[in-house]
Formats: C-alpha cells, structure tokens, sequence
C-alpha cells in the first residue's frame, strides 16, 4: 500500500512538473503575444483608474469600456493557455484509472469505499505545494526573473 | 502565496471530489439495477454489460418497460458490435484525434476572438463527435436519449469549470474584488446552478436542447455583429477620443484614498442568505430525499436578499452604488443559462457588470471570476453528484490539449487576418450555426453540417 502511494505521488509530480513546463514553453514561444495583450488591458484599466481620480466621469466610463474589450480578448487568451497547466493531471488520472480503475479503497463511513481519485488528488495538491515551495526557495529567490 | 495556493487547490479538490464522488455512486450497486442481479426477463441478453454505470443501466432498463421505447432500444443499440461511448454497444466512439483537432480550433478562436471559443466547444460536442446524432436516433423522451443529453452538458461544463479555476486564481492575483458584489452574485448565482439542472436534468431532449444552444449561439453572434456595424464602431471611435482627449490633460487626481472602501452594506444578513442558498446547493446534491427543504432554503436566501438595500463602496475615493438584489438577480440569470446550456458565464457577468452596473473593469475581473467559479462548480457538483451524469475523462484530456496548442498558434496567425474581418467571419459562422439548431431543435429541419 505505501508502495502505491509512493507510486502515485511521483507521477503526480511527473504531472506537476509537466504542466509547468508547459506553461514555460508557452511563456518562450508566445510570452511577447501574452504580455503585449495583457500590458493593453492594464494600461486601460489603468488609465481609467485616472480618469475615475480626477472625477471625469464620461472619460472614465469611455476608457472603461475599451478596457472591458481589450480585457475579454486577454482574459480568454490566458484561460486557454492556462489548459496547458492541466492536462498532465488528465493523463495521470486516464493512466491510474486504466491500470487502478477497478481497486477501491475501504472508508470508514462509504459502504463501497472510494476509487483511486481522492487519492491521487491528494498526492497532486501534495506535488503541487512542495513543487511551488521549492521553485520558489531555489529558484525564483536566486533568480527573480524566473518567477 | 500559500494562501493562493490553498484556495487555487481548494477549489481544484472540490470539482476533483465532485467527480470522485461520482465515480464512485456509479461503481456502487445501484439501487435500482443491481451490477450482481440478472436483469428483467423482459430485457434480451446483450443489452447490460457488466461495466456500464449504473446510470445507464438504469437508462436501459427503464426503456424496456415501455414498448415503444423498447423498440427503439432495440433498433438504436448493436448488441453485436463493442461498448463505445458510455459503455453502449454500437454507440459513437468520440475519436481523440478528432476531438484534440477541435479543440486546436477552439483553442484558435479563445486566443483570436475570445468567448465564441466556449461556444465551438459546444458544436463539436453536438455535430462533430456524433454524440448529438447518437442520442437523436433514441427519439423523444427516450431514457438513453436524455442522458446522452446531460453527458454532452456536463462535458462542456467540465471545460468551462477548469477555465474558471486557472482564471479565478490569476484575477485573485489582482486583489480587487468587491466582497459585498462577489457575494451577492454567488447568492443568485449558486441558486440558479442547481435549481436549473435539478428541473431539466434528465427531463431536456438533445433536440430541445440543441434548440436552446441554437438561440444563445445567435445571441452571441448578434452582440459580434452589434460590435462591427457603423454604429458600434462609432460608439468605439468615440471612446477612443475621450481616452485621447483624457490623456491629454491628465488631471491626476486630488483624492487620496485608494482602492476599495465598503461605506454601506448589510453584511449579516448578506451571510445569513449566501449560508441559505449554499445550504440549498448541498441540500440538494447530499441528502436524498425531503427535496422540499432545498426549496425552502433556496428561496429563503433569495427572498432575504431583497432586504439587503443598498450596498456602497468607494472607488479611488469615488463612490460606487447599487440595489443589492440586482446582482443576485443578475447571477441567478446568467448562472441558470450557463448551467442550462452547458457554457461558461464569463462573458455574461464582465457586460453586465460594466455596462448595467457601471463598475471598473479593474473590480469586474476579478468578482466576475469568482462568480463563474462558484456558480460552475455548483453546477458541476448538482450535475455529476446528485444526477450522476457520466463524463469520458480521456477526451477531456485531448481537449485540453488542443485548447493549448491551439492558443499557441492563434496570437501568431491573427495578424494576417483583421479583428474587424474575424469577427465577420464568427457572425456568419454563428447565424449558420444559431439557425442550423434552432431549426434541428425545434422544427426537425436539419441543415448540411448540423
């Protein structure tokens, strides 16, 4: 039993660390597109932010909604980037269910127990704290750009 | 960063936990189609296999009580050919190519257009796997059909809901969120994401269904076209101009106070209703039977949010304020569609919000996100616990996937075509679409490629 815990406590790091990676290879191929839209959107908000400080009411509401416009188009370009993140966890779980699929796990107050997701999504919340705390004593405190 | 850790995995655990919890309703013995005990004498061999859900078992089984339903379970399921889709012999096997080469598209259309990608998801789900057609063949009121139904449904929410996960926690990021707003919205929001699959799960046709989706498809298609005729682009021009002209005398200003200030709300009974209502959604999916208190509950928190008053707040020292039952209103509307159809909300709360509120887009962001987030995974949860619909993880898998590739390629392709042509293309697109499903779902006229 600790055998499988273990077992699936590393793919669920496989998975962490394959989502992150990811999400890297997107930030090197496509970060300039990222942050160009994003950068468009908070200088809106932004600008409207001042419009709202100075009290010009009708120039923060014009400014308001091109900043609605050009936040849509980069609040739906980052959710689909952010897929990238998560399909590793799929592949584990498609690979534990097709190999596990069938095992239960006896809890006390369930009659026919639980199947192997609570488990592993307990080993890939696990992963995914310890991977963070990690990047971010190694790494990014060495090197901030990496955030 | 920890903080935002917890609540990111938080809430990844809760809609995990949904479909764990389901997962393992299906794998019980059912109460009505025991896995062990043989089925009805009435029910030819062939037609339960051993690793079908109890959900669809059930489906079956019930089928065979009536004749013309029996009929039609016969001629649509191929006891001679291997268990497909939801363990059916002889149903469509949704093809993970495909279904990843769908999602590159959806994922194009997210990056280049925006919320229109939410709605292609649908179309493939529909038209494309051939799940739509599949649960047609069954006919009207079929059992087989209406859970096909409900699987497609709940497929389109399962993308939407990890969107709404990744979104939610970028926006927390930003820190500005109008707590009194964000709560009143979940009010409305939690009650219309389980009220509304609770009345027409299992009782929605696909082609009633398809007819829903067509007239929301046309909507969205309408608010394009509203966009890129001279009036809206004036409209943009002239917003543009007083962006200019505002930059040009930047009166940077003389208030001091920053961010946001709740001057006026009443936060115990704001608590008091949010507790009603979520005590409803959970009513409503854990404890089976006296249905009637989820009602009371439901209601009870709805009822109590009309004697909220109105809430206040300052703004960059500039105060904001609204009727507090017309966010809950707002939320139990829109969530009810999303949930309904199947789509995100997303692109109904930021509009509402700037335009009927009047709110800063910098405050939207983030409340709206929320909003999706807690009115998906109530809708999910309602879905997959209490109804227990049944959804293929693998081809989730494929989507998400080519949802990422495909927001790789959009930014790099969308400078050869125009915004102004995109989104030309996506209204043709979408009244073909809108009045190719309108037509299927409520007139039975079927138009090439719907």
């Amino acid at each position: 039993m600790a055998a499988w815990w273990a077992g699936t406590f590393v793919l669920a790091l496989w998975a962490v660390a394959l989502g992150h990676a990811t999400i890297y290879l997107a930030r090197v191929i496509n970060g300039s597109f990222l942050e160009q839209s994003s950068a468009e959107a908070r200088e809106l908000s932004n600008k409207s932010m001042d419009a709202l400080k100075s009290g010009d009411k009708e120039a923060y509401k014009a400014i308001n909604s091109l900043a609605n416009d050009s936040f849509g188009k980069s609040f739906f370009q980052q959710v689909a980037v952010s897929a990238g993140s998560l399909w590793p966890a799929f592949l584990g779980a498609a690979w534990l269910e097709a190999r596990f699929g069938d095992i239960r796990f006896a809890v006390p107050w369930m009659e026919n127990g639980i199947n192997f997701v609570p488990p592993y999504l307990i080993c890939y919340i696990a992963a995914r704290i310890i991977w963070g705390r990690a990047k971010r004593t190694f790494v990014t405190s060495v090197h901030p750009e990496m955030r | 960063m920890s903080k935002r850790i917890l609540l990111f995995f938080l809430a990844v655990s809760f809609l995990f936990s949904g479909a764990a919890i389901a997962q393992t309703q299906q794998a019980a013995p059912p109460a009505q189609a025991p896995a062990s005990v043989k089925p009805e004498a009435s029910i030819p061999p062939g037609y339960i296999l051993p690793d079908m859900s109890a959900k669809v078992k059930a489906a079956i089984e019930k089928s065979f009580k009536s004749e013309q339903f029996a009929a039609k379970t016969r001629e649509v399921i191929k006891t001679d050919q291997k268990p497909a889709y939801l363990g059916i012999p002889g149903a469509p096997s949704p093809n993970l190519i495909l279904g990843f080469l769908w999602a590159v598209w959806v994922g194009w259309i997210f990056s280049t257009v925006g919320a229109f990608g939410g709605i292609m998801a649908g179309v493939g789900h529909i038209s494309i796997f051939g799940l739509g057609q599949y649960a047609s063949s069954f006919g009207k009121d079929h059992p087989l059909n209406k859970l096909t139904t409900d699987s497609i449904r709940v497929g389109n929410q399962w993308l939407v809901g990890l969107s709404a996960i990744i979104s939610s926690f970028n926006y927390y990021k930003m820190g500005r969120l109008v707590l009194p707003l964000g709560m009143c919205l979940a009010i409305g929001s939690v009650v219309g994401a389980w009220l509304i699959p609770d009345l027409t799960a299992g009782k929605i046709n696909l082609k009633a269904y398809i007819g829903y989706f067509g007239i929301v498809v046309l909507a969205v298609g309408f608010v394009l076209l509203k966009e890129t005729l001279p009036t809206g682009q004036a409209k943009k021009k002239k917003a543009k101009e007083a962006a200019a002209a505002f930059e040009k005398q930047i009166k940077q200003g003389g208030k001091s106070s920053e961010g946001v200030n709740i001057i006026e709300g009443k936060w115990g009974l704001m608590i008091v209703a949010a507790a009603a209502v979520v005590a409803s959604a959970l009513w409503n999916s854990l404890v089976p039977g006296f249905k009637w208190v989820a009602y009371v509950l439901a209601f009870g928190g709805l009822v109590l949010s009309f004697f909220l008053g109105t809430t206040r707040f300052s703004f960059y020292g500039v105060e904001f304020e609204y009727k507090s039952y017309l966010p809950v209103i707002g939320g139990l509307i829109i969530s009810a569609i999303s949930a309904f159809i199947g789509v995100g909300g997303g692109f109904l709360y930021v509009p509402y919000l700037t335009s009927v509120a009047g709110l800063p887009m910098h405050i939207v962001a983030g409340t709206s996100a929320l909003a999706v987030l807690i009115s998906m995974i109530s809708s999910i949860f309602a879905y997959m616990v209490s109804k227990g619909v049944v959804v293929q993880w693998s081809f989730i898998l494929a989507e998400l996937v080519g949802i990422f590739v495909g927001s790789i390629i959009g930014p790099r392709t969308s400078k050869y075509i125009s915004d102004k042509w995109l989104k030309r293309i996506f209204i043709v697109l979408a009244a073909y679409v809108g009045i190719g499903y309108i037509l299927r779902g409520f007139a039975g006229i079927r138009i090439p490629g719907i």
